[in-house]
């Protein structure tokens, strides 16, 4: 009976174990893609001389090609190409005039929705419309530079592992400002490495692995669920109180959904009662913290009544 | 006016004031930081951070030197727990503190060089420093090198719970600090105790023991 029970114990704590595990979903691939696939989805691509008949091979430029495991797994996967490029692109060779076909921003399809709490596209674009983005790079800086709608998945409304949440967003800012690579090139600073600039904080790495960049990067507003006013690196918040407090930034940004999710589920009462530990400082409990507080004036109390009793008796 | 009896050498006595002041400033300091807001503290954030963390290394090895003390001193001894007729040596103990100290009653337990510690002492100072002191210490380590805890354990989120129990730790060491603090003017005068542990001599209370409670 002992070893059945704890082999069931070791089961379920498999169990415990394996679902904490991320899962990756099967491709399910578009059959209307698989056209364009053929030679967008590879380095080289082929095709045959209308003429000869001779089967001709040429390198695609990098920027065309897809990554199709990335495109089936992103938010967009369901779509067509031709859902949003012109419908032109089916016939080969292209026309050389479809490279001026304007391309769409994320606001001609998205558009502000009941969820809970909404993204708010509008105030998106106005908030990156003042970032440092948009004011010194221009027209340059679109949705595009930061959102490849060929791999992108939206996390932030993801409230079971708020680690890949942060790894994915963070990988966003990595591609232009690792230090190595497009921002050297645009900026001309080959010594800046992220950590030795982040070396103030007092674990770099740790933070990495669990705040966002735009945690400190950018102005959070209200009623937009992720910030994109991405401020000039003298504006970063640097005190440490902003995140690790009570009232820690970090409730009205990372936290945001996971907090409104657990009240629309739990209601405010159980989920200031089951609160998770987010960062040290943000007083995950305020149920335990007014037990600590009775318990201390309690022994408090008790040691100024015993006090008097004995004055009263001497 | 009482014999005296020697009770605390010079070692147990550094340790204990300079255990008793790192106390203080750590929880001084972890209160700060504990009831931090977006605008700062009393404390600045960033001095709190630094005087908690050189104090609570210097409590480690403050403990250190506890622990080896009690192991090759004869000091250990008074942290054993003698279970033998524990729950009513506790209770006449309690019923003392509740009731008999106010009545004028002798103390059940009186303090001479056979004995340090009343029972209820013996069991708090144990737990006190055997589990809840090392407790603080070893999660604040953690804390002060997050990357070697691991991020999850059977789906608990360790970093959150080794935060959790340093300040439930931290708490614990709070309150009894209190009560601690109190309980030390129990003496023959509230001073007693305290002269006591500056100088090392004690009030020999078996003087007065009563027959009622040998």
């Amino acid at each position: 009976m002992k070893i059945k029970q704890i082999l069931f114990l070791l089961a379920l704590l498999a169990g415990m174990t394996l679902q904490a595990q991320d899962s990756i979903p099967p491709v399910v691939s578009n059959p209307a893609n698989n056209h364009c696939f053929s030679c967008h989805g590879k380095r080289w691509y082929t095709y045959a001389n209308q003429d000869s008949s001779q089967v001709i091979k040429h390198k695609m430029f990098k920027d065309l090609i897809i990554d199709t495991v990335a495109y089936y797994h992103n938010n967009h996967k369901s779509l067509a190409c031709t859902d949003c490029h012109s419908s032109d692109y089916n016939t080969l060779p292209h026309k050389s005039d479809l490279k001026l076909e304007p391309l769409l921003a994320c606001t001609d399809c998205h558009t502000d929705t009941d969820d809970t709490p909404p993204m708010n596209f509008t105030g998106i674009t106005e908030e990156f419309k003042k970032s440092v983005h948009a004011t010194r790079q221009n027209a340059n800086a679109t949705c595009w530079s930061c959102h490849n709608p060929h791999s992108y998945n939206i996390t932030t409304r993801s409230k079971d592992n708020l680690n890949h949440v942060v790894a994915y967003d963070n990988s966003i800012c990595l591609e232009c400002h690792s230090g190595m690579g497009k921002f050297d090139i645009l900026y001309g600073d080959p010594k800046s490495t992220l950590i030795a600039k982040h070396n103030w904080l007092p674990d770099p790495i740790k933070h990495f692995r669990n705040v966002r960049c735009i945690e400190c990067h950018a102005e959070i507003r209200e009623d937009v669920l992720v910030a994109h006013n991405i401020r000039p690196k003298e504006e970063a918040i640097r005190k440490c109180t902003q995140c690790h407090s009570s009232d820690s930034r970090l409730k009205y940004s990372l936290y945001k959904y996971q907090l409104a999710q657990e009240i629309s589920e739990k209601g405010v009462l159980s989920s200031i009662v089951s609160n998770r530990d987010f960062a040290i400082g943000t007083n995950p409990s305020p149920l335990l913290n007014l037990i600590s507080l009775l318990i201390f004036a309690s022994a408090i109390g008790g040691v100024a009544i015993h006090s008097i009793i004995r004055i009263m008796k001497k | 006016m009482s014999g005296k009896v020697y009770l605390y050498p010079i070692w147990i006595r550094l340790w204990h004031i300079l255990n008793a002041l790192l106390c203080l400033i750590l929880i001084i300091t972890g209160i700060s930081m504990h009831y931090a807001s977006p605008e700062g503290t009393r404390i600045s954030f960033g001095l709190s951070v630094t005087m908690h963390n050189i104090c609570g290394i210097v409590l480690t090895a403050n403990y250190l030197i506890f622990f080896l003390g009690n192991l090759f001193t004869g000091n250990g001894l008074n942290y054993i727990i003698q279970f033998r007729n524990f729950r009513q040596r506790m209770w006449k103990q309690i019923r003392y503190y509740a009731f008999g100290v106010f009545l004028k009653e002798q103390a059940p337990f009186p303090i001479g060089s056979a004995r340090k510690f009343n029972p209820l002492q013996q069991v708090t100072y144990a737990a006190m420093m055997y589990f809840i002191v090392p407790l603080v210490f070893i999660t604040g380590w953690a804390l002060l090198f997050p990357n070697v805890i691991a991020e999850k354990w059977l789906g608990v989120d360790t970093f959150a719970l080794t935060d959790f129990l340093h300040i439930a730790g931290g708490f614990g060491v709070s309150v009894f600090l209190i009560i601690h603090l109190y309980f030390a003017t129990m003496g023959h005068k509230p001073t007693d105790h305290y002269k006591a542990m500056w100088s090392g001599y004690h009030d020999d209370e078996t003087e007065h023991e009563s027959k009622d409670h040998l």
